[in-house]
């Protein structure tokens, strides 16, 4: 339960970041000081230095963590950026988690010629490294200045443009099991006395069947959640996900890259952070499992 | 009047790896409103495969059926799946044999049965729930508006078939087809529930197909039985005439190995020497040759399901009108099996004890 307290605290951390940032650290998460100066320990010293060597942690709130080579804030970025790597994380894995559940129950309910093509079709997504299909839509996407279908109209640089991605690079991961319990579950006697008491096809899949698959979406929602976090932060690194100036911890990673021996924190900081998430919500998963898994001889304490 | 159901010649086959699976073969019975027809057998016999077909059931593109299932007038057998439905629920309704498998063991029972009358009537929500409830008191649940928000196991066994015969009844159908619907039950709950089935069909005139190993439940229930063995029917006659007259050297060896309260305390019960045919590869001719005491030249063809014609006219029940209706699949003549069927057993057939039933 630790884990899953750091992974709330994280979470709430980033998503108000919006609503306490501005006071704590006075500035914006895009706002460039690359001129400034800042009042460290009684002496004045420039947000970024001469020969372009940002200013390091100042422990306090004003360049809390110091700056980027933009004269940024690093902390207040991290909160954004955070922010927005988990709502890409969650919208993602909210995508895969619907596709992947009505793919896995229609497959696994009507099997024959229904279940080959969505099955095949899983196998070609399964096929492709998650990354590089990843990096291939979300760079196309981007480059082709966003999508329209219909009424809806995708910017280029819209943070759901990576969360469409992620999602979709996914739904084979949860398809695939949650075919094959349909696929038991199908054949079981509950579902056949269903059948004879005269319901349909629809009302068999979502009042007899989805019921039965709860738990193991259950347990697919925090593991989703942390896959499309960090695939969030691959993509944005290889510059396929979310799009400067936008924040994301991948960005900053990639933007601090250039600076590791000098400015070690612009990348610690945003890796520290994705990797406390990231455990956390893995840790918090293993909980949400070990309590719904009736085999599972673990119990979490309470 | 045309019989609320009629089964003609009905064949059932399934494509296997290993061969073609003659399931049933050449079954035909029919069943009037408000009567109960008992199918008795042993396992692997086809009877659940015919109840199953009855509900449209086995339909895949491995099974090929033969023959006519009319219900109501209607053909079932080849009727798209979409009029299939409306029957099934509304005009025949299902009990299974296990209760513990046979509800949904995440949704709460009374909403299990308000899927099934919002599946038929559309009605509201709430009305769905009250008409639940009402059913689960007809069956004996006590408290229903409190039991309806429990889980499947929340519940005994025998409480489950009751919700299970809840569901089936809750779309007033005409016909219930229960496959074993108590051999999952102890046997103080099996009466129980028996005797509570009978009474809700016998109320609303709904007929009953019980299939069943348990012959004193057919004594008990059964206005006409079907024998059936190797996936053919060996005998299919009124239930007294049945007991009193078992024609076929199945049937007789069948009700030999039913234990009896009255008559000596025996050591052991007879049962039927050897194991059910195979399906895959029957033996030639009539299917319970191997096992059967009696069996002559004639048994390698496959005998009739016919009337067994009394060659000494009139006194003998089996020249009675009655005896159209008593069929047997047999090549032994009528006295001959008599003869020998005293031969098997000193003391006469079983005998119903209770004439109410």
């Amino acid at each position: 339960m630790a884990f899953g307290g750091l992974f709330l605290l994280v979470l709430l951390l980033c998503l108000l970041a919006p609503v306490y940032s501005r006071y704590v650290a006075h500035i914006g998460p895009n706002t460039n000081d690359i001129t400034g100066t800042v009042r460290v320990g009684g002496r004045v010293e420039d947000v970024v230095s001469p020969i372009g060597i940002p200013i390091g942690p100042t422990w306090h709130t004003r360049f809390l963590l110091g700056a980027d080579q933009n004269g940024r804030t690093v902390a207040v970025r991290l909160l954004y950026g955070g922010r927005t790597s988990l709502e890409i994380g969650f919208i993602a894995a909210a995508i895969t988690i619907v596709l992947g559940v009505a793919f896995g129950l229609v497959a696994g309910y009507y099997r024959g010629a229904v279940d080959s093509v969505l099955t095949r079709f899983m196998d070609l997504i399964w096929a492709y490294p998650a990354v590089l299909l990843g990096v291939a839509i979300g760079t196309s996407i981007a480059v082709g200045g966003g999508i329209g279908i219909g009424p809806f109209q995708l910017r280029g640089n819209s943070i759901l443009v990576p969360a469409l991605v992620i999602g979709l690079v996914y739904v084979p991961y949860v398809a695939k099991p949650i075919r094959g319990q349909v696929l038991s579950l199908r054949e079981q006697e509950f579902v056949q006395a269903a059948r004879c008491l005269g319901c349909g096809s629809l009302r068999i899949m979502l009042s007899e069947i989805l019921p039965n698959l709860t738990s193991t979406i259950l347990v697919f929602v925090p593991l989703m959640v942390a896959g499309a976090i960090l695939l969030e932060a691959s993509l944005s690194f290889l510059g396929a996900g979310v799009q400067p100036p936008n924040a994301s911890w991948g960005t900053m990673i990639q933007g601090g890259l250039p600076l590791l021996t000098t400015s070690p924190q612009l990348v610690l900081a945003p890796g520290i952070a994705l990797v406390l998430a990231v455990l956390g919500i893995n840790v918090f998963g293993e909980g949400v499992r070990d309590a719904l898994d009736p085999r599972s001889q673990i119990r979490v304490g309470r | 009047m045309a019989p609320l159901l009629e089964v003609e010649h009905l064949r059932v086959r399934f494509r296997t790896d290993a061969g073609a699976l003659q399931a049933v073969d050449d079954v035909s019975f029919s069943l009037s409103d408000g009567k109960v027809l008992a199918i008795v057998g042993e396992s692997g016999s086809g009877k659940s495969v015919t109840a199953l077909t009855l509900m449209g059931l086995t339909r895949s593109a491995n099974t090929e059926l033969e023959g006519a299932v009319r219900f109501d007038g209607a053909d079932l057998l080849h009727a798209p799946e979409r009029d299939l439905r409306r029957v099934r629920g509304g005009g025949m309704a299902m009990i299974f044999q296990n209760p513990m498998t046979a509800l949904n063991p995440v949704q709460r029972v009374g909403a299990q049965i308000v899927e099934q009358i919002r599946a038929h009537d559309r009605v509201s929500r709430s009305e769905a729930w009250k008409r639940a409830v009402t059913l689960l008191r007809r069956v004996g649940i006590t408290r229903p508006e409190v039991r309806a928000r429990a889980y499947p196991h929340e519940f005994s066994g025998g409480m489950r078939q009751r919700v299970m015969i809840a569901a089936a009844l809750s779309c007033s159908p005409r016909l219930i087809v229960a496959d074993e619907p108590t051999t999952a039950l102890d046997v103080t709950t099996q009466s129980q529930i028996m005797d509570e089935l009978e009474q809700l069909c016998r109320e609303s005139t709904v007929a009953l197909i019980l299939i069943t190993h348990d012959i004193g439940l057919v004594a008990r229930m059964a206005d006409d039985v079907l024998v059936m063995y190797g996936g053919r029917a060996l005998e299919h006659a009124p239930a007294d005439a049945v007991f009193a007259d078992p024609l076929h050297p199945y049937t007789w060896a069948l009700l030999r190995s039913v234990p009896r309260l009255d008559g000596d305390r025996v050591e052991r019960l007879p049962t039927i020497g050897g194991s059910p045919p195979s399906l895959l590869h029957p033996p030639s001719g009539c299917h319970f040759r191997p096992r059967c005491p009696h069996s002559f030249g004639r048994c390698t063809e496959v005998p009739p399901l016919r009337a067994s014609v009394d060659p000494e006219a009139d006194g003998h029940p089996g020249a009675e009108p009655e005896g159209e209706r008593h069929l047997d699949r047999c090549w032994l003549g009528l006295d001959d099996k008599r003869r020998l069927r005293r031969l098997d057993e000193e003391a006469p057939a079983l005998v119903r004890t209770d004439g109410a039933a």
